[in-house]
């Protein structure tokens, strides 16, 4: 896989008129597990919605130097894969049938006839996400964790080079938590680029090889998590003060008190 | 590992095997009512003589009751069950939501409307195009004024309301011209389209609606891997390259042509969209894109049983085969809304 790169250039999105994400520009390379974080409102999901061709913008945004809106539909549905926040599904569709959409953007249609090539992707991202098991049974039925891991699956089904997760870890266990950002990792690892909204600060130091941080609509901060997680910026943007550990010389982060900065 | 994936694969063929007969098993029920409704009336044939009247053998008075009486009746009651079935199938696709139907957004109620205002103000006859046009063209207008009231990621009992207010509206519309009309006989041939019946139907009528169902049938079928992509959401949908604003639009357009051109030769039938699928969802697995075949054949199977049993049903006047499906359709409607009463509250289904 070529490692994809998202450009954006003063990417500006307005919702109903109003400005919610403004003068955003960005360059993001394959390779790397990007945590989106802010705190809410900062225009996070907007931004990630952009991108994944939901809403529309101002400004310019690429895919490896191609303009997004000279992708045709599907090319884009096969080039980013979305994962919206809240892990619904409408009907009480067998797990793997769920799955089975992520094929969608390939051209297949009906989950019955599956060509023995997607039958074998689907079958390895239920394999990656631990969700095997859970094939046969109606997505409406399964715990919160099962369903993120099954919606995760299908995202990873359709083989995007571009991941865009929204909150993929919220209401989950911790272990589940880790379990789901540890495959994001691994699919980053292998050349994707992996984009995720978070508000888990302590997930996204340990894990993003790089975080943006929003604010107010606009990107205050992007780079290494050290440089990005600092006392002032979180003081300035959370309005909070952070406890500091170090395991084994890996840094760790912990959201601890209030505090404005001054 | 091998095992395994053998083992899995061959549970997926038992299974697959096991809905194999859905359809064709369907479709030969359909086939023996259809006989039926042909053997069923004044003159009871058993299945042999209508065959026969059918091949064109057997008594030339077998013939003329098949061929001139029964048969556009029953090809009516085929077509109009399947296309209103489906019709609520990709309805309740497209929103998500099981409760949704033609008949509860007005959509048919707004059809005949149009048919009725179009021939009190002598722009139509009974037997014209222009017939099953206006009333596609009605029924398109309260299913789209419907979505654009509701919004988007509209709630059921949004929908609802908004279908209540909507169907109240052009059934007084179509009262209101029943009121003004000049002659009772003029009245009683308006109270026809509040009356969903199937009777006295000649192939005229199947000429002016079959095109339009049809077209109706294969739109709503086309759309059917959309309808499985929207059980993830708009967004979720959007991204998978489902074009979701195109989708809402064929689907009204589709539902529209198929439950105007009903009504324009049967009248106002009622709740076969919202009972067909429904019991053929367990047998798809809930995919609402493999229930729209299903859904058309179970609609077609409860719209010709309904006909053969207001023939069969002793009364002294005849029972319109739309009061009968209302009778049968309102106690379902209420079982659903029991069931799925959490959601309608507010909470999450």
């Amino acid at each position: 896989m070529n490692a994809p790169r998202i450009t954006l250039e003063c990417v500006t999105i307005r919702l109903g008129g109003k400005p919610i994400v403004h003068g955003v520009s960005l360059d993001l390379a394959g390779g790397a597990l990007v945590a989106l974080i802010g705190p809410n409102g900062a225009g996070k999901t907007t931004l990630l919605k952009a991108m994944a061709g939901l809403l529309p913008h101002e400004g310019r945004l690429a895919f490896d130097a191609r303009e997004a809106a000279s992708f045709a539909r599907q090319e884009r549905a096969r080039l980013v894969g979305y994962l919206p926040q809240g892990h619904q599904v409408h009907w009480p569709l067998p797990a793997e049938d769920i799955v089975a959409l992520g094929r969608f953007p390939h051209g297949v249609v009906d989950p019955r006839r599956l060509s023995p090539a997607d039958s074998r992707i689907i079958r390895e991202a239920m394999r990656l996400t631990g969700t095997e098991g859970l094939a046969g049974q109606a997505a409406t039925t399964l715990s919160g964790g099962e369903r993120a891991r099954i919606m995760l699956a299908r995202v990873l089904a359709v083989e995007a080079p571009v991941l865009l997760a929204d909150e993929p870890t919220a209401s989950l266990d911790p272990r589940h938590q880790l379990v789901v950002m540890d495959i994001l990792r691994q699919q980053a690892r292998q050349g994707r680029l992996v984009i995720a909204v978070t508000h888990d600060l302590t997930l996204a130091a340990r894990m993003a090889d790089r975080i943006v941080l929003m604010d107010g609509g606009a990107v205050v901060a992007s780079g290494p998590p050290d440089d990005v997680l600092s006392d002032r910026q979180l003081a300035e943007t959370y309005g909070i003060r952070a406890l500091r550990l170090d395991h084994d010389g890996e840094p760790g982060l912990i959201p601890w008190q209030v505090e404005d900065h001054p | 590992m091998v095992a395994e994936t053998e083992a899995r694969s061959a549970s997926l063929s038992v299974r697959q095997h096991s809905r194999a007969w859905l359809i064709p098993g369907l479709g030969m029920f359909v086939a023996g009512l259809f006989v039926i409704s042909l053997g069923v009336g004044p003159v009871a044939l058993p299945p042999a003589d209508v065959i026969a009247a059918l091949l064109g053998r057997g008594e030339a008075a077998h013939r003329i009751i098949v061929w001139d009486i029964r048969l556009p009746r029953a090809i009516l009651a085929l077509a109009i069950g399947a296309v209103l079935a489906m019709g609520g199938a990709a309805l309740q696709g497209l929103l998500r939501n099981p409760l949704a139907a033609p008949s509860l957004f007005g959509a048919p109620q707004s059809a005949a409307l149009a048919a009725v205002a179009t021939i009190s103000l002598g722009i139509n006859d009974t037997l014209g195009w222009g017939l099953p046009v206006a009333a596609i063209l009605g029924a398109f207008a309260s299913v789209f004024l419907l979505l654009a009231i509701a919004g988007r990621n509209a709630g059921l009992l949004l929908l609802i309301l908004s279908g209540l207010a909507v169907s109240s509206l052009a059934g007084a519309g179509t009262v209101l011209a029943m009121n003004l009309a000049p002659n009772p006989f003029a009245a009683l041939e308006i109270a026809f389209w509040l009356l969903g019946s199937l009777e006295d139907r000649s192939m005229r009528h199947v000429t002016l609606a079959l095109p339009f169902i049809t077209l109706a049938l294969l739109l709503l079928w086309l759309q059917r891997g959309g309808y499985r992509a929207l059980a993830l959401g708009e967004d979720a949908a959007a991204s998978l390259g489902v074009p979701v604003e195109r989708l809402r639009l064929t689907t009204i357009l589709g539902v529209a042509m198929g439950v105007g051109a009903a009504v324009a030769v049967s009248g106002t039938i009622a709740f076969i969209g919202l009972i067909a699928p429904h019991l053929m969802r367990p047998f798809v697995r809930h995919d609402p894109a493999r229930l729209l075949v299903p859904a058309a054949l179970c609609g077609s199977a409860l719209l010709l049983a309904a006909d053969i049993a207001v023939r069969l049903i002793p009364a002294t006047s005849d029972i319109k085969v739309g009061v009968l499906t209302s009778i049968i359709g309102v106690p379902f409607f209420l079982y659903l809304i029991v069931r799925e009463r959490r959601s309608l509250s507010g909470g999450m289904a």
